[in-house]
């Protein structure tokens, strides 16, 4: 579950950056249609709370949400790290 | 771009000074007696057992001095924030001195 | 939202920052460590063998005072914590103040016998030092640490507010760029740990909000006292009867208290006028058994191990208090969620680092004379380094000093720190001596080997070093000594990438360096 949790932040933080025309533009080399950015990020936020959701399966409520900002704050250093790497 | 304003007139440069100064003063000093105040009020008046509001009046007044703060950096006429944390500070200084010394609310 | 708004804010963060970004800084780095104080202790005790076991550490350590210190005021018995081994135990004699507890305290290990560890405060003193500083008067230093914690909130609840942009580069983090690239590592480690700073801050000024918001007990007592006898039950000294009397069995109390708890377990035993017919024994919960922090106690008498009345239950403000504190401290965690504190801990610090050199890139470049840069430039350039990299070679110090100075040596506990702050106050004069860029490679290069030296020293002054408590399968000395080279890694390739950095910021100049 903390697994799934952890999965689900790195996805949903690699949506929402790819959400964003600049990272688009850095990692795909070129802008996405206003839909599939649209669709990105929703993806997004929609597997942030799947995240949320299995850090709670896992741990309960109040364990589980300190947890899941914990996972966040890491799965969001390592997107941007990949980020970096991955820009051109 | 703290810096961008340095190559003004002197004058601009001097009142610009002044008006961070008061700001300043208003979020650090004023800030704190707000907080103070309120965390004063809700011990004292909050309808729950006294040690409870107590603890209620100090977890709200960090929030309290945070909110002046931002307040006092945030409104464009610094005037404006040391009229309104007055109005909301004096009533309630003198509305605490009464109950503690005075009629006892 | 305008210009003005947003320059005056901007004024605001940056000096305000800049004067307390120092302070933050050890604030940060002591916390971050504090979250790993216990196995700091428990690293920096190697006599310490056994495993945490409660009922043989409260048996031991309370046979070994019924033998040495039968007819004294009272004893106390601080129990581990679910990550820690030892337990620290003393008595007080009559007239005497706490102050002067360590005279006769000692070590009891898991298997319930009294060690003769080597004195030091091991993680505690970090853990102190995170609000109480060193060398300054207490209340002090708690106030200079409340300012900061406050500017902090303001910093953060204001960065959100006028910087909008923070959001639109969140992931953005470009290297090799000067001034830019500090700007991105401050946005990125404030914006990824949003979430944690702002509980990290607002609880923090909550865990000694008494000190700082007194003006509500003011307000609803006519003394503090009577607030402290409500809020944490009033602490009546029971009378001596003369009588002596046994005490009744601690296990069979301890177990009374599980019971009473769900299963958590204590944390603290106070027995007041041991021996006596009227002796109290007082049972603490942990405070690490639940995220409210703040565990109740429960009272027995100590002849005949009755249990008295709970105390009544805390309402919801003050259970909020507890959790709040019980969050900041994060004496509940497990491990896994532990390491992630401690990941959060070491983003803030990197924000607090980045934002004080994002100070000088931005000016650098607009320097009049960047050969002879005006003194306060100076001033912040030299404190960064030996801020930055003279801390944490302090604290590298602090566990060298563990292993190197003299078992016997007399108030061992505050040599140890003393070795943080002379190492620390070494790179000092290293950063004012030496050219800006050499003192950044040169401290950067002495800390990393400060932190190589810790688990060699280690593996030469103890029998656990890492080879052998690799096979021993010992996680504990074995991941304190591989952070200890991840840390000297951490420093060593800074050192080289300051070392090798081209002078990105004045993109053209011939120049090396301003060295």
């Amino acid at each position: 579950m903390m697994l799934l949790c952890l999965l689900a932040a790195l996805a949903g933080f690699a949506a929402l950056s790819l959400g964003m025309s600049r990272h688009q533009r850095d990692i795909l080399g070129r802008i996405l249609s206003a839909g599939r950015t649209k669709g990105l990020k929703i993806a997004g936020w929609v597997l942030l709370a799947v995240s949320w959701a299995a850090a709670i399966a896992s741990d309960g409520a109040a364990l589980g949400s300190v947890y899941w900002i914990g996972v966040l704050t890491f799965g969001a250093l390592i997107v941007a790290f990949s980020v970096t790497r991955l820009s051109r | 771009m703290p810096r961008s304003t340095s190559n003004g007139a002197p004058a601009t440069r001097v009142a610009r000074a002044l008006d961070v100064a008061s700001r300043t003063v208003l979020a650090a000093v004023g800030g704190y007696i707000a907080a103070a105040l309120t965390t004063a009020g809700l011990a004292r008046w909050l309808p729950i057992p006294r040690v409870e509001a107590v603890v209620a009046g100090m977890l709200a007044s960090f929030a309290v001095y945070a909110a002046v703060a931002i307040f006092a950096f945030a409104v464009v006429r610094v005037s404006r924030v040391w009229f309104w944390t007055s109005v909301y500070c004096v009533p309630l200084a003198a509305a605490l001195y009464l109950a503690m010394h005075g009629a006892g609310v | 939202m305008n210009g003005g708004l947003r320059q005056s804010m901007a004024w605001l963060h940056t000096w305000v920052g800049l004067l307390l970004g120092w302070l933050l800084f050890l604030v940060f780095v002591t916390g971050t460590a504090a979250y790993f104080q216990d196995e700091i202790t428990r690293w920096m005790q190697p006599e310490v063998h056994g495993q945490h076991n409660i009922d043989a550490s409260a048996e031991g350590a309370i046979a070994y005072l019924q033998t040495h210190a039968a007819n004294v005021e009272q004893w106390s018995v601080d129990l581990p914590g679910h990550r820690a081994v030892a337990t620290t135990a003393f008595w007080k004699e009559k007239g005497e103040t706490f102050a002067q507890w360590r005279d006769h305290s000692f070590l009891v290990d898991g298997h319930g016998q009294k060690v003769d560890a080597r004195d030091t405060l091991g993680g505690w003193r970090l853990y102190r030092m995170h609000f109480d500083l060193y060398y300054l008067p207490v209340l002090w230093a708690r106030w200079l640490v409340g300012l900061a914690a406050m500017f902090m909130l303001v910093a953060i609840i204001s960065g959100v507010i006028t910087h909008k942009k923070i959001f639109t580069d969140f992931f953005t983090l470009r290297f090799g760029k000067g001034q830019r690239s500090w700007l991105d590592g401050h946005n990125l480690s404030a914006v990824l740990a949003l979430p944690f700073h702002l509980m990290i801050t607002y609880t923090g000024l909550v865990t000694l909000a008494a000190q700082y918001m007194p003006w509500g007990v003011a307000a609803a007592y006519d003394k503090p006292t009577q607030y402290y006898a409500e809020a944490f039950g009033a602490d009546e000294a029971p009378k001596r009867s003369g009588r002596v009397a046994p005490m009744a069995s601690i296990t069979a109390m301890i177990k009374q208290a599980r019971e009473t708890w769900q299963g958590a377990e204590p944390g603290y035993i106070f027995v007041a006028i041991p021996g006596d017919a009227n002796s109290l024994v007082k049972l603490t919960r942990a405070t690490d058994a639940g995220m409210d922090t703040r565990g109740e106690t429960l009272t027995f008498d100590a002849a005949t191990g009755v249990m008295h009345a709970r105390p009544p239950a805390r309402g919801g403000a003050r259970e909020t208090e507890s959790v709040m504190v019980g969050l900041h401290a994060g004496r509940f965690s497990p491990l896994l969620l532990r390491w992630l504190y401690f990941l959060a801990g070491l983003t803030g610090t990197a924000m607090v680092g980045t934002g004080l050199i994002l100070w000088t890139a931005k000016r650098r470049l607009q320097l009049p004379d960047p050969e002879r840069p005006y003194f306060g430039f100076r001033l912040v350039e030299r404190l960064n380094v030996a801020t930055i990299a003279g801390l944490p070679f302090g604290l590298a110090c602090y566990f060298l000093a563990n292993r190197l100075l003299p078992i016997g040596l007399l108030q061992r506990p505050n040599w140890e720190t003393n070795g943080l702050f002379i190492g620390w106050g070494a790179l000092c004069l290293v950063a004012i001596v030496r050219p800006v860029k050499r003192a950044w490679v040169e401290t950067l290069s002495v800390a990393a080997a400060g932190f190589l030296a810790v688990p060699v020293v280690d593996m030469v002054t103890t029998d656990r070093g890492l080879f052998v408590s690799l096979w021993r399968g010992d996680v504990l000395f074995a991941t304190f000594d591989l952070v200890m080279l991840a840390f000297a890694g951490l420093f060593g390739f800074c050192a080289w990438k300051v070392h090798h950095r081209k002078d990105v910021v004045r993109a053209g100049s011939k120049k090396e360096a301003i060295a």
